[in-house]
């Protein structure tokens, strides 16, 4: 007995001789902390989205003839061309290297009085020059614990947006299991829908909230750091806390 | 300041210091102690709304993230052998010797004294902490408190070797 009370002081007098030395970080740094790595997973969303926009929108180049539109929304393009009515195009010759400058963007932003206008120019007009800008849609999420809300910042006339979430079990081999998934839709007239993440209760791993309908594999493997493809995760939290 | 977040950082100041020192006597590492303590707490408060036991839940993750780091801090100890420079913090003549004592234990062994002593475990709690049976959790208390106990009568300095009884 004496000698478990000398083990328990001796416990006291080592807690004791660290508490000078104890620096808690505080409730604020963790709140900082928990924010930093929310901002830094939408950031990546955000980032991956932006790189799925740059690509639909630079597929969509070669059916343009010219790819100056942003000079095409210049405030006044007739202005520019109702003076030249009539008169030569100051606009190069050939078609090919028609491809800036203000006047052949005038052309486009006009197509009827610029056909009527320059002869030379005959079906020039009529190509279109812009196309309407493509509605691409958007989807968020967030969580609060294992409460999620997934909505469509963006959604697009007509349109339907797969999405779902998926929890995975962390395994011991750092592998991971798939836990739990569930698909819901996005319409306009539905556009944001909620969920109860469904985790593992021993061994908690990451979950994802997918669009588009990825393939979910089953098993993660340990070394596999993009199990999803580009652009189809609309969010992440990484987890590995086993709890048995 | 909502309730919720007033509970945490309640939460936060009556169990950060028990935690850290559980930790500590566990890796021997203070900084290491409050660094998983800390990440605990990180992984809790998004879903602190959830947690039905926030105390346990906090403390099993500490544990298991203390776990892993010291198992694999271990490794790397063991590749880098006498390269890693401590900075302990300077204990009375039993806290040095329980320090050494500890640092003899078996890993689960140790962890079933820490819980005991430190966080006042009952051995269901300990048996459900570290996922062994309670008929092992005794044994391991057994083991541990009697090394630890000899430890201490004897009085050895540390880094020395146990006497044999």
């Amino acid at each position: 007995m004496l000698e478990t009370d000398r083990v328990r002081d001796a416990f006291t007098d080592l807690t004791d001789s660290i508490d000078p030395f104890l620096r808690p970080p505080g409730v604020e740094s963790v709140h900082t902390t928990v924010r930093r790595r929310r901002q830094r997973r939408l950031g990546v969303t955000a980032a991956a989205a932006v790189a799925v926009a740059a690509v639909a929108g630079l597929a969509q180049l070669p059916a343009m003839e010219q790819p100056a539109p942003v000079v095409a929304d210049q405030p006044a393009p007739a202005d520019t061309l109702a003076p030249t009515a009539g008169a030569p195009s100051p606009a190069p010759p050939s078609m090919g290297t028609a491809s800036a400058g203000g006047p052949s963007a005038a052309v486009t932003r006009t197509p009827g009085r610029g056909q009527d206008a320059g002869g030379p120019r005959t079906g020039r007009p009529t190509e279109p020059a812009m196309p309407p800008p493509a509605c691409a849609s958007t989807v968020s999420a967030t969580a609060n614990g294992s409460n999620l809300v997934i909505a469509a910042d963006v959604i697009c006339p007509g349109e339907t947006i797969a999405v779902s979430w998926v929890t995975y079990e962390a395994r011991r081999d750092g592998s991971q299991q798939l836990f739990a998934n569930e698909r819901l839709t996005l319409t306009e007239a539905q556009d944001r829908v909620t969920a109860t993440l469904r985790e593992s209760p021993t061994c908690v791993g990451p979950w994802y909230v997918l669009r588009d309908d990825p393939a979910i594999p089953a098993t993660i493997a340990a070394e596999e750091s993009k199990p999803f493809p580009a652009g189809t995760v609309v969010a992440s939290e990484d987890g590995e806390i086993c709890l048995s | 300041m909502p309730p919720d977040k007033l509970d945490f950082a309640e939460f936060y100041a009556a169990s950060f210091r028990p935690l850290t020192h559980q930790l500590f006597a566990h890796t021997g590492d203070l900084a290491e102690a409050q660094d998983v303590v800390q990440e605990a707490f990180c992984k809790a408060w998004p879903r602190w709304s959830t947690l039905d036991d926030p105390g346990a839940w906090v403390r099993r993750v500490a544990w298991n993230l203390a776990t892993s780091r010291w198992r694999r801090a271990r490794r790397l100890l063991h590749l880098t052998r006498g390269a890693r420079e401590e900075h302990a913090p300077g204990p009375g003549p039993d806290g040095v010797a329980l320090r050494a004592a500890l640092a003899t234990l078996p890993e689960r062994q140790r962890q079933a004294v820490v819980l005991f002593y430190l966080a006042d475990a009952s051995i269901t709690e300990i048996a459900e902490l570290t996922g062994a049976a309670e008929g092992t959790v005794k044994s391991w208390l057994h083991r541990g408190r009697a090394a630890l106990a000899l430890r201490l009568a004897d009085d050895v300095p540390a880094g020395s070797e146990v006497r044999s009884a």
